[in-house]
């Protein structure tokens, strides 16, 4: 579920009718791409949707060493230990025991022999459109071009949000696993 | 389209018979019309023009080089590159290369589209017109707007092409 910089690229290179790279360098794209990718992923956390979901899987205790967290962590969602439980936040000055964790700077730290992170991860930007993804489903690839065209044509920032909420609106489906879940448990309930 | 052409049609636009000129004093003509259609051709971005070459850290700019295609992450100063960022080795450096000069008579003309080697011919006319002291307003406006509706033609810069910011 993810879609390949270089196709990103192509349709960028289509609308802007500069397939010859005569006008604008892949490196002007590349820039302003990662400045949309920021600003769908900032927008896009705000709503939480499912797909910004991730986990992490940790082995040993980190109670006072810590270890560090994902490249693209964002908020913690929940931590489990090696049996699944749920573990508890614990103060910031507190050394967790064997049922709790603290986030601090960029470390994790847990007193359970094991343990696995579930966070909100952030869209992270792309190096080189050869190689990179974007960890993005499939139907937000209109929503890239279209948000990057608006940066390289010098869109302001109030507008382009205006416009990404408003695609957001119409372009992505919202329903999130969270929603199904309260209403399954609310009808087996 | 052979130099010698375009010359021999330069000389025929003259009054002398085709005396008017030498063949080296037409040559020079033609390379600075050259010169001028190379700028109008970069100004609307005509991709045949364009050339690609792998820079590192310190080197010389190319020597044809005539302005970068858009923007790349490298400082220009007297001619030589300086990257601005560290973690690259090398850019693949596309760019508007100067035509270049013809030379002698046997050279071909160096536009591979007739349209632009005619346009050429025709600055180069009104170059040589104008140093014989023949009043060619009428004729440089004639092809100014040529040159115009050339360019766009070619570039695509012409009808219904949604442009962006560069």
């Amino acid at each position: 579920m993810s879609i390949p910089a270089s196709r990103i690229l192509r349709h960028i290179r289509l609308q802007i009718n500069d397939f010859d790279e005569a006008k604008v360098t892949d490196f002007q794209i590349l820039n302003f791409l990662n400045r949309a990718l920021s600003a769908i992923s900032t927008i896009l956390s705000a709503r939480d949707l499912d797909f910004l979901s991730a986990s992490q899987t940790y082995s040993g205790s980190s109670a006072s060493a810590g270890a560090n967290l994902p490249a693209d962590f964002q908020a913690v969602k929940e931590v489990t230990d090696g049996n699944s439980y749920t573990l508890t936040p614990c103060y910031l000055t507190k050394t967790p025991t064997t049922y709790e964790y603290k986030v601090m700077g960029e470390k994790i730290y847990c007193g359970a022999a094991s343990y696995t992170l579930f966070y909100r991860k952030f869209i992270a930007p792309i190096d080189d459109f050869a190689n990179d993804n974007v960890a993005l489903p499939a139907y937000f690839l209109g929503m890239i071009v279209q948000v990057t065209i608006l940066l390289m044509q010098g869109a302001e920032t109030g507008a382009l949000i205006q416009t990404i909420n408003n695609m957001m609106d119409t372009d992505i489906p919202t329903t999130t696993y969270n929603k199904k879940r309260e209403r399954v448990m609310g009808n087996a309930g | 389209m052979l130099v010698e052409e375009a010359v021999n049609r330069i000389k025929a636009a003259g009054r002398g018979n085709g005396n008017d000129w030498g063949v080296d004093r037409v040559i020079d003509f033609l390379n600075t019309a050259l010169q001028q259609i190379s700028a109008l051709l970069v100004a609307n971005r005509y991709p045949p023009i364009v050339k690609t070459v792998q820079l590192e850290d310190g080197d010389d700019l190319p020597e044809n080089y005539m302005f970068s295609c858009g923007t790349y992450p490298i400082r220009i100063t007297e001619g030589k590159v300086e990257f601005l960022d560290d973690s690259l080795d090398e850019i693949r450096f596309r760019y508007f290369a100067n035509v270049g000069k013809v030379v002698k008579t046997s050279d071909d003309m160096p536009f591979t589209n007739d349209a632009i080697n005619e346009i050429v011919v025709k600055g180069a006319i009104l170059l040589a017109l104008n140093e014989n002291a023949y009043n060619i307003g009428q004729d440089s406006q004639l092809v100014s707007a040529l040159q115009q509706a050339v360019a766009s033609g070619l570039s695509g810069t012409g009808p219904a092409v949604a442009q962006t910011a560069e």
